[in-house]
């Protein structure tokens, strides 16, 4: 009886164990439909958009600069084929917290790029490109895929990954040159 | 018309006809004893007409990165990826087919083997190989 009583609770602190990440996983992860997706993809593609302009007003190094452009071009067309397949499956893109979020961080980092200038500010936006594609492929690969429902934004959105994932090659290439 | 008279006239179209199925048939020998000779000249890669090869690109990658070809033969790259590329000499950036938008393409005819890549996406690179 002992070692029943033993093994038992053996077992649920065991279960408790495995179910701790589970619950973890459940209250961090936000619930979204296909519409808050496709608002969450562009607002996210906008952003960089956005960075990529003030990097082009600020910076005078042509890597920098090269990039940047780069950038706005490859996000712009992104945001150009989102809001075609939302346009054409009939879904609007609804703001919700992912996409508020988003912008909230945005906001911050565009007043800190706003203000630093030469080498600080070069170092800055790389440093900013790094992470923010770091943490947009995350957000893609463990929120957005699994949770869209329609095939075909879910294409979009796999064949959105290759690209950022090329990005980021591309930003720490650029922030190994700009080491301070 | 007596009947010899008539049967010479018979025993000539006779010949004439004789001599006509004659011809056609040694024409078409004619045209058979050819024959292997035209499927020669079909199969010999120097009158063969230059081939057209595609290169899609999709995904941030040249699809085949790399193709083998013959001298002459054309290659065409296909941007059927979500953001605009180009194919550029690598590493000289010698010539360059400019921005290629979504869904457009850009051909070039090949005369020897080269490597190139997206000046864009520096990272995407692929090889066109001129067989001998």
């Amino acid at each position: 009886m002992k070692t029943f009583k033993i093994n038992t609770m053996m077992l649920l602190f065991v279960a408790a164990l495995f179910s701790m990440p589970t619950m973890a996983q459940n209250k961090t992860t936000p619930t979204l439909t296909d519409a808050e997706i496709a608002s969450v993809a562009v607002t996210a593609n906008q952003i960089d958009v956005d960075y990529g302009k003030i990097a082009l007003k600020k910076s005078k190094e042509a890597e920098i600069r090269k990039f940047a452009q780069t950038m706005i071009d490859d996000h712009t067309s992104v945001i150009n084929q989102a809001v075609a397949l939302a346009k054409k499956l009939g879904v609007t893109p609804k703001d919700n917290a992912v996409s508020k979020s988003l912008m909230d961080d945005a906001k911050k980092t565009k007043m800190t790029l706003d203000s630093k200038e030469g080498k600080a500010f070069d170092k800055a936006y790389i440093d900013n490109e790094v992470s923010y594609h770091e943490a947009v492929i995350s957000t893609v690969k463990n929120v957005l895929i699994p949770q869209t429902q329609n095939a075909e934004l879910k294409d979009l959105l796999q064949s959105v990954l290759p690209i950022l994932e090329h990005h980021l090659h591309m930003a720490k290439n650029a922030q190994a040159n700009h080491k301070m | 018309m007596t009947t010899g008279k008539l049967w010479s006239v018979l025993v000539l179209c006779g010949i004439g006809l004789l001599f006509f199925v004659n011809r056609s048939f040694v024409e078409s020998q004619k045209t058979d004893a050819l024959w292997p000779l035209r499927s020669f000249t079909a199969i010999n890669p120097t009158l063969v007409t230059n081939t057209k090869h595609i290169v899609i690109i999709k995904g941030m990658v040249f699809d085949p990165a790399e193709l083998h070809v013959h001298k002459g033969d054309t290659v065409v790259w296909i941007n059927k990826d979500l953001v605009p590329h180009n194919i550029t000499d690598f590493p000289k950036n010698r010539w360059t087919s400019g921005t290629l938008a979504l869904s457009s393409s850009w051909e070039k005819s090949i005369s020897n083997t080269f490597e190139y890549y997206c000046s864009i996406h520096p990272t995407m690179k692929g090889k066109i190989i001129v067989d001998p």
